[in-house]
């Protein structure tokens, strides 16, 4: 059991890693901690891809054709990549929303916001 | 043609780029440019529909590179059926908005409405041609980002905080599909849904549990995204607190794309044998059933005619995902249908609703009674809208829904066809009283003979025109929902 565990470390780390992130997003009222918390729960699925892509002593995959056998596979990382700005520029508009929301209620907490908005 | 496929996702992207860098000089160059993008997308996506239904499914390699090192996407007849969806609602909707939004939005936000609105046509062709798992992601999230925009784009506080639940439940919803795709990565080692389709079912004897954790990952996602009933929330807010033009869009298309990806990754990806072993159609089933009675009861409690809809809009998505949910061809097409009827539906009450508020100035359901005798015409449409909504025969409504009820009916259980009833009945609950105030109420004094300009009515007219035409001969979206609900069934 304990061997299994260890063997799927990376997907444990990434599933408690996520379920904290899901967690501060659902539960905390501050807008700013709720896009750190949607942060935190995507860099757990990239740490997770990027992870998949691990190959023990494995080398760089640059380099002669025909030995394909040792390489680290490139594909998560490449496709991470393209996940990493997609969640910076998610991230970004989440910031200037919250700005708005602040310049025009003068609030950050969730609950006090749909109490303002309700109100008038 | 033969690159329809990359253009129906390249040249909205690109109109967007062109109307937003001309928005600053000349507004009206981008309001026309956003329109005539849509016109020609329209008409790229009918002739890809007028191919594929003669020569079959359309695959196209980007940049040459075949599957599985490449990246393909498919035109198959879904796609391109809601590629001509969106083409044309979206069309309809833009040359409703460009008369319409200028005096809703003002100056400084509507420079960016239009390019908006065309990257999230280009993300939502993306995402109902995308042939691979992880293009699938990118492109829901460019309608995920765009769909905010829309809704955020005057910077009203209630528009600013529906906007910002719904991005952060959407990110939710897009880092559990993209998990389930890695965890489909991970087991199956490729991208391609026609070879991950392939490998699964040794993928999900080896490994039973990481597959069954990736169909549940997608079907929370774009479940949530999708609205599917207890992950509703967002929605209400968000397609109510947006400009007229943009709940249009969002409550008629955007939540259909979502449906179509599942409808993909669930028949085409999956496959009914291995779909049925897992308990995800069973739960969807519950859910859907419940979104019908849920939504269609808390609409009865509504005053404000656009959460009336919104809430409608929860309902509406029910059937869908209620005949997706049962093993049958016919209810499988009539939800296929559905995401059809529902859209041209959708769209048309929603700018009737928003040409009924421009002119009156009244929200409230109660403010509107008495509007049939200043604004026919917008009153005619939305009846027709309502009645189709309800499923009245000779509506479009009705022939979908008779498709999921005859669905339920194969499966031998007429149960289920009463609860597609019993919803319907519901419906009638709360679109009936506001259409018989809307006639025959007292009037508080509407503007007197104040029909929207016609660049508004057109299109809501020819959208009820389409209601009532399809209810008639259903033959244009119904043969090929049959043919596409059949080839989910003929796999493996």
């Amino acid at each position: 059991m304990s061997q299994q565990l260890l063997g799927h470390l990376n997907f444990l780390g990434a599933m408690v890693l996520f379920a904290v992130g899901l967690y501060t997003m659902l539960t905390h009222g501050n807008l700013i901690k709720k896009i750190i918390g949607m942060n935190i729960m995507d860099t757990a699925v990239f740490l997770f891809v990027v992870s998949l892509g691990y190959v023990r002593g494995g080398r760089p995959p640059i380099g002669a054709a025909g030995t394909a056998a040792g390489f680290v596979n490139p594909l998560p990382s490449a496709l991470i990549l393209t996940g990493i700005v997609i969640a910076v520029s998610t991230t970004a508009f989440a910031l200037a929303l919250a700005i708005k929301i602040h310049e025009n209620l003068g609030t950050l907490d969730a609950d006090e916001i749909v109490r303002r908005t309700r109100s008038g | 043609m033969a690159h329809g496929p990359a253009l129906v996702i390249a040249l909205p992207f690109l109109g967007a780029f062109v109307c937003g860098w001309m928005g600053s000089r000349r507004i009206g160059f981008a309001r026309w440019g956003a329109v005539g993008t849509a016109a020609i997308h329209a008409f790229i996506a009918l002739s890809l529909l007028s191919r594929v239904t003669r020569n079959g499914p359309l695959t196209y390699a980007t940049g040459g590179w075949p599957a599985p090192l490449g990246i393909e996407v498919r035109v198959d007849i879904l796609g391109a059926v809601v590629l001509t969806l969106l083409g044309c609602g979206a069309t309809l909707i833009l040359l409703f908005a460009q008369s319409h939004e200028p005096a809703e939005l003002g100056r400084q936000a509507e420079r960016w409405y239009w390019p908006l609105c065309l990257t999230l046509l280009g993300g939502m062709s993306g995402l109902v041609i995308a042939k691979d798992l992880f293009n699938l992601f990118v492109m829901a999230e460019i309608c995920s980002i765009a769909a905010c925009g829309i809704i955020s784009v005057d910077s009203r506080p209630a528009a600013l905080e529906a906007s910002f639940k719904y991005l952060l439940l959407s990110a939710v919803g897009s880092g559990a599909v993209l998990l389930a795709t890695a965890m489909l990565y991970s087991v199956t080692g490729y991208l391609d849904m026609d070879a991950i389709s392939r490998a699964l079912p040794a993928a999900a004897a080896s490994f039973p549990r990481v597959t069954m954790g990736a169909l549940a990952l997608y079907l929370v996602g774009f479940g949530l995204k999708a609205a599917l009933f207890p992950l509703h929330v967002w929605l209400p807010d968000a397609h109510s607190a947006a400009p007229s033009a943009s709940s249009a869009l969002l409550s008629g298309l955007v939540v259909k794309v979502y449906v179509v990806a599942l409808a993909r990754i669930g028949y085409q990806v999956w496959g009914p044998d291995l779909l049925w072993r897992s308990p995800a159609p069973y739960v969807m089933f519950w859910f859907s059933a419940g979104a019908m009675f849920f939504g269609s009861i808390v609409a009865i409690a509504q005053r404000d005619i656009k959460r009336l809809l919104a809430y409608s809009t929860i309902a509406q998505m029910g059937y869908i995902f209620f005949g997706l949910s049962l093993r049958s061809e016919n209810a499988v097409a009539g939800a296929l249908l559905h995401v059809f009827n529902h859209a041209v539906m959708k769209v048309c009450l929603f700018l009737a609703a928003g040409a009924m508020i421009a002119r009156t100035g009244k929200r409230d359901l109660a403010g509107l009674s008495g509007i049939a005798r200043s604004m026919p015409l917008t009153t005619a449409a939305f009846t027709i809208g309502a009645l189709a909504m309800i499923g009245v025969p000779g509506t479009n409504g009705f022939i979908s829904k008779w498709y999921v009820a005859l669905g339920a009916l194969d499966l031998g259980r007429p149960l289920y066809a009463v609860l597609v009833v019993a919803s319907s009945l519901l419906s009638g609950a709360y679109y009936l009283p506001f259409v018989i105030s809307a006639y025959f109420g007292p009037d508080p004094g509407h503007p007197r003979g104040r029909e929207g300009p016609p660049a508004e009515l057109a299109p809501i007219v020819i959208l009820a025109a389409v209601c009532v035409l399809t209810g008639f001969l259903p033959r244009f979206p119904l043969q090929h929902m049959l043919e596409v609900a059949k080839s989910f069934f003929a796999l493996r």
